[in-house]
């Protein structure tokens, strides 16, 4: 995956914020990668473009063979659901749907025949139980909430594999377990984290970090350590 | 189909219906309602015979008028029941035994709305031999009548029609009824369906993102809300369908209660009603939901990363255009109305224009709502916190309250210029009647004679005597009619009516003239003047060629056409005679004379005698209550609807002021000053679009601009409206505070 010279502009004229500023990235296959930044730095505006949620103003993204920006909007939705997994921060999964109705919807929106096995077979792969299965999403946990959104991105076995603040609603330790079984599961697809947790780089190949919609700086194999010291450099340098 | 009833949609329906129970009921309703107008419009008299039941066909004159309209290509047949029999010669009877396989044919009378022809029967009642099947007989009796042009020849069923004239014209009546009232259900439906629609699309803006983030494509959200309207309309229509044929039933016998259908009558009753009320709520729930179903299908996916929506707070300048354009185009049918030759014309664009000042509001309704918070401000600073937590999530959201707005105003501007419309009508009416009748006294009684009128005639220092009886005559107005009027014998009528004549002469109305009221005489309707040659049609069918000898335009007190007494007698059906004698002169004690002399006769001043048309008049008015009820049901529906789910969707909002220390107090009350503004605007706008429709309507029918409104009756539509709105509010708000703890606050 690849963005070239991505430029994304909200509003016009005077009022106009500029939330990526000509950013050029590359994302190895089976890459794991984490976007990291101080909030308002543009990493969320990044994965919208990169996942083709959000037109970019300028620019172009290329995602598993295809020009995203060049694509109509229905291939884009169709690209989405065949090529790419999305996990969100919280509210990932449909309350009405049942927690194997929601694992299978990518599927069902592709009009794919999905079995029971297949989707057993993806939940027991996050570490979920066939009895939760049947249950409404606002039964489980928030970890298990996480671990079914997990199974759902992973169903169409993706090229490509978006998580926002995936661990945003957890706690640490919850959260690291969300983030080790992403590593684990996620089988050579390129993964791009969004976070602003410097624990969850310890499981990346690496770091790129934006400030004010520029790509600030890139680290490979980065360390916890390092990368709270970088995000607190950025961020006072963000209150100078 | 592909793609129709997504099954995260039906599982979604299935185990949260609450966004969409607000559409249901709209459904429901306008299910009900159409339902109920089918099964009024196909009532019928079950077993009708009667008299009749022994004969096996029945021959009588033909009672429909049947009248070719227009000349050479636009030439187009017409008809219409007869309330009076033509009559047939009695020697036909023998005619008709001779035909093979009669047993024997009577002539018969004596039927309401019979001939008092020397000569003439009603109709004949024709017995089969045994063995001989009554349709044969009737095949027959049509040969032996060359083709059987000029007679209504029935059997079975069909001869009840015969036995009771008024049936059919009354079932006609009925089946007009329930014609006026279902064009306006539809349209009410398919505002009150878009409204709840789009609210219930707005409410689930999350899942539709969330839907598009893993891939659904615009046209799948979009399909599948159409798919759920569709599934809605099914049930809804399914749901109407039983409350409809009970209120059909019911209706039925309201409406044979009051003449306008026949005694008896029993509502249509037929599986097809089920077929008409899922197919039309199918349609009109996926119609007033198409705007609604593209807006789900462009729910932006990067919504779905996002805590709230970034709701687009002004509307679409599209929206605004269109808007100003329905504004603009109800001021050009305003003028253009009262441009038009003819009131015919003129009331016929009263919906049109009704309907454009509706949609100019409810799409103009968001710039409404930010005007009327920005004129609210001075109430920040008495309301305290909660008056300025509402105004401020007001005019932050001016879209959003004008979804709440809109049906408020809406109820008031339908309900409002329907019911005003009426009442000065009436008013206009009573009025008139004040004006028109100048007799120094009024006789009346059931049993006003030539004779009586000769005797009034006869008194020392009489001036004038007129006999009116009411009659209804056919005419082509431009299509065939009935029109109401007064068939007037004596005179002048100068002394004792003052019609307003604007042309021509009233003084006397001799055979072969006719007198009509400009409304009739206008371009849209008959299209006469003074001299004009006319042929209109006396209750039994006979026409009656007169020339045009008056106009005149005090017309809601007499009706729209006068004809000489002499010549509709005989033709109407009843003993000639009057139901009331204008008398101008005279003296008291000669007219006690006359009253002493003809028992069940009354003399009476002229305002008591108009006083009493005035309750008649009001009795009269059923069918206009009928009609403004299921306006006001439908429009209370609506407003209770979008309240309701309104309230609702801000559970968010409540949790977090709860949280943010406001007390239970304070967010009733914030609630509450947002029902106030909601009610006050959309009373306003309401107002401002049902006035334009009134005060046309006003004009044309009295020729004021002055509307007759009631203080009473305003302010009571005022105060049920904003109770409903207020209701509708504030006991949900009870309601979702209570069940759920936690939302309470403080």
């Amino acid at each position: 995956m690849e963005l070239t010279e991505v430029t994304k502009r909200y509003g016009r004229g005077r009022g106009a914020v500029i939330a990526l500023d000509r950013v050029s990235l590359s994302f190895p296959a089976g890459s794991f990668t984490a976007v990291l930044g101080v909030s308002g730095s543009g990493k969320s505006t990044l994965l919208q473009c990169a996942a083709g949620l959000e037109r970019p103003t300028s620019g172009r993204v290329h995602l598993a063979g295809s020009d995203l920006t060049s694509l109509s909007r229905r291939r884009q939705a169709v690209l989405r659901r065949r090529r790419v997994g999305f996990v969100f921060q919280d509210l990932n999964l449909v309350p009405e749907l049942s927690v194997a109705e929601n694992i299978a919807l990518p599927l069902r929106l592709d009009h794919r025949w999905v079995g029971r096995g297949d989707i057993r077979q993806a939940a027991s792969r996050v570490g979920l139980d066939a009895s939760q299965l049947r249950r409404l999403p606002a039964a489980l946990s928030g970890g298990q909430q996480q671990r079914a959104a997990i199974a759902r991105a992973l169903i169409t076995r993706p090229e490509v594999i978006f998580a926002d603040e995936p661990t945003g609603a957890l706690d640490p330790y919850t959260g690291a377990g969300v983030l080790r079984l992403l590593r684990e599961v996620a089988h050579g697809a390129t993964v791009v984290v969004v976070t602003h947790d410097p624990q969850a780089v310890a499981f990346c190949d690496q770091a790129v970090f934006l400030h004010a919609g520029r790509v600030d700086r890139k680290l490979p194999e980065p360390d916890p350590a390092t990368v709270a010291a970088v995000l607190n450099e950025l961020g006072q340098r963000g209150q100078g | 189909m592909r793609g129709f009833g997504q099954h995260w949609m039906i599982a979604g329906l299935r185990r949260n219906p609450g966004p969409v129970i607000g559409t249901l009921v709209a459904v429901t309703a306008a299910a009900t309602l159409t339902v109920a107008a089918a099964s009024i419009a196909g009532a019928h008299v079950p077993d009708p015979p009667g008299r009749l039941a022994s004969a096996s066909v029945v021959v009588a004159g033909r009672t429909e008028l049947d009248v070719t309209i227009g000349s050479g290509q636009n030439a187009q047949p017409e008809g219409m029941p007869l309330p009076v029999y033509r009559g047939v010669d009695a020697s036909l009877a023998q005619r008709l035994a001779r035909v093979p396989g009669a047993a024997s044919a009577v002539g018969e009378s004596g039927f309401p709305g019979g001939v008092v022809r020397p000569g003439e029967v009603d109709l004949i009642a024709v017995t089969a031999r045994p063995g001989v099947a009554p349709g044969l007989l009737a095949a027959r009796i049509t040969a032996a009548l060359h083709g059987g042009k000029g007679y209504t020849i029935a059997t079975g069923a069909a001869r009840g029609d015969l036995a009771n004239l008024s049936i059919p014209v009354e079932q006609a009546n009925g089946q007009a009824l329930a014609g006026a009232i279902l064009p306006a259900v539809i349209l009410i439906a398919l505002f009150v369906l878009a409204g709840t629609a789009a609210l219930s699309v707005s409410v689930r803006w999350r899942r539709f993102a969330l839907i598009r983030a893993v891939g659904a494509t615009r046209g799948q959200v979009r399909r599948a809300v159409l798919g759920e309207l569709a599934l809605l309309g099914v049930a809804g229509g399914a749901l109407g369908c039983l409350a409809g044929v009970v209120l059909g039933a019911l209706g039925t016998r309201a409406l044979a209660a009051h003449q306008l259908l026949p005694a008896g009558s029993t509502a249509w009753l037929s599986p097809w009603l089920l077929l008409i009320a899922c197919g039309s709520s199918v349609i009109t729930a996926a119609l007033g939901g198409w705007f609604a179903a593209r807006r789900a299908g462009r729910t932006s996916p990067a919504q779905a990363l996002r805590e709230s929506r970034t709701e687009r707070k002004w509307p679409h300048p599209v929206r605004v255009l269109f808007g100003l354009a329905a504004a603009g185009g109800s001021g050009t049918l305003t003028v253009f109305m009262l441009s038009q030759k003819g009131p015919q014309d003129e009331l016929a664009l009263a919906l049109p224009l009704l309907l454009a000042c509706m949609v100019a509001v409810a799409l103009l309704g968001p710039l409404l709502v930010a005007l009327a918070a920005w004129l609210a401000r001075p109430l920040r600073g008495v309301g305290g916190p909660s008056a300025r937590m509402a105004l401020a999530a007001i005019s932050g959201q001016p879209r959003r309250t004008a979804s709440a707005v809109i049906p408020v105003a809406l109820a008031v501007a339908m309900v409002g210029s329907v019911y005003f419309a009426n009442q000065s009508i009436t008013h206009a009416t009573a009025a008139q009647q004040a004006d028109t009748v100048t007799a120094t006294r009024v006789l009346s009684g059931n049993n006003l004679t030539s004779a009586t009128l000769r005797q009034a005639q006869a008194l020392p220092g009489i001036r004038a005597a007129t006999g009116l009886a009411p009659v209804t005559i056919g005419a082509t107005d431009p299509n065939l009619d009935q029109v109401y009027g007064e068939a007037v014998t004596g005179g002048p009528l100068t002394q004792v009516l003052d019609l307003a004549v604007t042309s021509g002469s009233l003084v006397t109305l001799a055979p072969g003239q006719i007198a009509v009221s400009t409304l009739e005489a206008g371009a849209g309707a008959m299209g006469v003047r003074v001299g004009s040659r006319v042929t209109v049609y006396l209750p039994d069918g006979t026409p009656y060629r007169a020339t045009v000898s008056a106009l005149y335009s005090r017309s809601l007190a007499t009706g729209d056409v006068l004809i000489p007494g002499s010549v509709a007698a005989g033709h109407t059906g009843t003993e000639p005679g009057f139901t009331e004698i204008l008398v101008s002169g005279g003296s008291a004690s000669g007219m006690a004379a006359i009253a002493a002399a003809n028992p069940g006769t009354r003399v009476e001043s002229p305002q008591v005698y108009n006083e009493q048309s005035d309750e008649a008049t009001a009795q009269n008015g059923f069918a206009n209550n009928l009609l403004f009820g299921v306006l006001a049901l439908l429009a209370s529906v609506a407003l209770v609807n979008t309240m309701v789910m309104a309230t609702f969707s801000r559970r968010r909002l409540v949790a977090l002021l709860g949280r943010v220390g406001a007390t239970r107090g304070q967010v009733a009350a914030m609630f509450a000053w947002q029902a106030l503004f909601v009610a006050v605007t959309g009373i306003v706008a309401g107002v401002a679009a049902g006035l334009v429709t009134l005060l046309a309507v006003t004009r044309v029918v009295t020729g004021s601009w002055a509307p007759y409104i009631a203080p009473g009756d305003a302010l009571a539509l005022i105060a049920v409206v904003t109770a409903l709105t207020a209701g509708a509010t504030l006991i949900p708000f009870r309601v979702m505070t209570r069940t759920q703890p936690a939302l309470a606050a403080g």
